[in-house]
């Protein structure tokens, strides 16, 4: 490559900065710390890899690690899912995701430079709002984010075709650089972001025998282990600081 | 009720993230924006649609950041001359010698790869349409342009992708042939592109032929930003000196990456606009192609810019890379802080769940710390 130091200095800290973040987003998929990391690698050593799906009248490909990988897991979690209507709001999602990008694509400036944001973080945004809207919950906000770029790739590959426009479709193809997985990562950190402040305007999450019905949150999860834990924790904090008005926020938190 | 505030706030920011980019269209009306300085006079042509905030740097190396735009005007603020012989350092620094990986430098010559994100765009004067979908002779002007290279005993790779149509996913499409192009290691890797101004403003006289000169777009939004900065700028620095009035600006955009954040030797290049004969680009992109050898340090003559493509010198000042490295942790340290404190609460809360993150999060890497696990075994057995 031939590169002076501080720019292999850069990539390098990119790319970890990069699949630290990715890790961090992967563990909340139903994955441990260890099956996010190897999940990871595995896109990594994907993305050399392109499968022809078909070759006329437009070549479409499908790669391993930016589209194959992401896809299966995010229909995976559809199908863990905990009811049905949970998996609903999930397919709506991409289904909506994928409307939002090929209109936005149409009709949004088509210079970068005309929009505040890069069109990989406005999709990746939309993505999360649209999930976090329909299904409340991270992993819907995956499966938007993938599964709507991989879905609005189908209906670009199929305007494409009916337009008689030669090109390619390269479904995934940056790899673990792709749109694909940045929307997905960006969609988490949405639905992260805008529950948790929308949670701290009303005060904390309903929890106990009150939880509205079918609101499902990773946190609830989280809360039932960490609870138990958490109970020995808290007798021990209280014995040293007595802010009772902390407790609660205590058991949010986890 | 919590619900639909919920809905109604999440709703709200998406019409604001939709609508906003709207007000900026790209201009569809053939017009193009010409900027003026303090005193009224133009300084700088561009058919890239210009918003506020965005910055140039003039052929005479004087930097400008819009400050407002009326019509086809737009008023320019003169941030300062900038100085390119910084840009040419002739020797490395000492550090720079011994981390410098030797492997890499014995290779003797660079390979450049070439792709279209707008494959559609072409040269009116010489095809009689702005736009062939799928075949613009925008390929013709890359061709050229790798022909020029290989003449100087580059390897050269030349993508043939095609990501019409022109639309808001091109760059997201062209980032999949980038991506693949830097699978194969390529020293540098250049978009290129057409402008869309009236005739004068890239056309210009070289050897008593016509020229389409040459402009540098650089994307501000990626995390490699500074770092794509200071290559525009050791890049014009390098044909000022080679072929003095060949690179017409560079244009830093606030808005995109231009899939510039794959490779630190990205760029984006304009050769002429629609109005200009596809010939003159192809002379304009083929004296271009001189000034690659020595950026990429395929030679080790003028400029080798170890300084400033390092990290960094006392008289240059922080490389851009080393400014990119600081951006990246500073934003990666301010989103960890914030979302510790809106996750908790409090930043007494985010202290304790740092330090569970700390103690506790790869516990199923590595196995609990041992004195850790110590204080905790009740606590867990508790849980059991």
């Amino acid at each position: 490559m031939n590169m002076p130091i501080g720019m292999i200095t850069l990539l390098v800290i990119g790319v970890l900065v990069y699949f630290g973040i990715a890790q961090r987003i992967l563990d909340r998929m139903r994955l441990t710390d260890k099956q996010a990391l190897l999940f990871i690698v595995a896109v990594v050593a994907g993305s050399f890899i392109d499968i022809p799906l078909m070759s006329s009248p437009v070549q479409v490909t499908i790669n391993v690690g930016g589209a194959l990988l992401p896809a299966m897991l995010a229909i995976w979690l559809i199908f863990k899912a905990d009811e049905t209507a949970e998996r609903v709001r999930a397919i709506m999602a991409a289904i909506l995701v994928a409307a939002v990008v090929s209109l936005g694509s149409r009709y949004l400036p088509y210079e970068p430079e005309n929009m505040f944001l890069d069109p990989k973080l406005i999709y990746g945004l939309s993505a999360g709002l649209i999930a976090y809207l329909a299904g409340r919950s991270r992993r819907s906000a995956f499966v938007g984010g993938v599964l709507g770029i991989i879905l609005s790739d189908i209906v670009h590959m199929m305007t494409i075709i009916g337009l008689g426009v030669p090109g390619t479709t390269a479904i995934g193809g940056a790899g673990a650089f792709d749109v694909v997985i940045i929307a997905g990562i960006v969609a988490v950190m949405v639905a992260e972001l805008v529950g948790e402040t929308r949670e701290k305007i009303q005060g904390g999450p309903v929890l106990g025998p009150n939880r509205p019905e079918g609101l499902y949150e990773f946190s609830e999860e989280l809360s039932e282990n960490r609870n138990k834990k958490n109970q020995s924790d808290e007798i021990k904090k209280n014995k040293t600081d007595d802010n009772s008005g902390k407790n609660k926020e205590g058991e949010k938190s986890e | 009720m919590s619900r639909i505030t919920g809905c109604l706030f999440a709703a709200l920011f998406a019409l604001v993230l939709l609508t906003t980019p709207g007000f900026s269209h790209e201009r569809t009306d053939g017009g193009y924006f010409t900027i003026v300085d303090e005193s009224g006079t133009a300084v700088y042509l561009t058919g890239r649609a210009v918003d506020i905030g965005d910055q140039f740097l003039t052929e005479q190396n004087k930097r400008y950041e819009v400050v407002a735009i009326e019509g086809n005007i737009a008023q320019a603020k003169f941030i300062g001359n900038v100085n390119l012989s910084l840009y040419q350092q002739t020797t490395q620094s000492r550090l720079a010698a011994i981390l410098a990986p030797k492997l890499a430098y014995a290779q003797t010559k660079g390979k450049v790869a070439i792709y279209h994100t707008h494959t559609d765009e072409s040269y009116v004067p010489t095809d009689g349409v702005e736009s062939k979908l799928g075949s613009g002779s925008i390929y013709k002007v890359g061709a050229s342009f790798a022909n020029s290279l290989k003449s100087q005993g580059l390897e050269v790779i030349h993508s043939d992708a095609k990501f019409d149509p022109h639309d808001n996913m091109a760059y997201e499409r062209s980032r999949r042939a980038a991506m693949d192009l830097v699978k194969q290691q390529p020293s540098a890797m250049f978009d290129v592109h057409r402008d869309a101004v009236p005739p004068e403003v890239y056309g210009t006289k070289m050897d008593g032929k016509d020229v389409s000169k040459v402009q540098l777009v650089v994307g501000k939004y990626g995390p490699t930003g500074k770092q794509i900065e200071d290559y525009a700028l050791q890049i014009k620095a390098a044909a000022d000196k080679q072929h003095p009035g060949l690179v017409k600006g560079i244009f830093f955009a606030k808005g995109g990456d231009y899939n510039q954040d794959l490779l630190p030797r990205s760029m984006l290049l304009e050769v002429g606009a629609h109005t200009n004969t596809l010939e003159s680009a192809e002379r304009g992109i083929a004296l271009f192609a001189d000034v690659i050898p020595s950026v990429i340090g395929a030679v080790p003559a003028p400029a080798a810019q170890a300084g400033k493509a390092g990290f960094g010198t006392t008289e240059a000042g922080p490389s851009g890379a080393s400014k990119s490295i600081g951006w990246i942790l500073g934003a990666l340290v301010l989103g960890g802080i914030a979302f510790l404190v809106l996750s908790t609460g409090s930043l007494k809360e985010a202290g304790s769940k740092l330090k569970q993150f700390t103690t506790n999060e790869f516990a199923n890497f590595f196995g609990p710390k041992t004195k850790k696990y110590k204080r905790r075994k009740d606590d867990d057995e508790g849980s059991k």
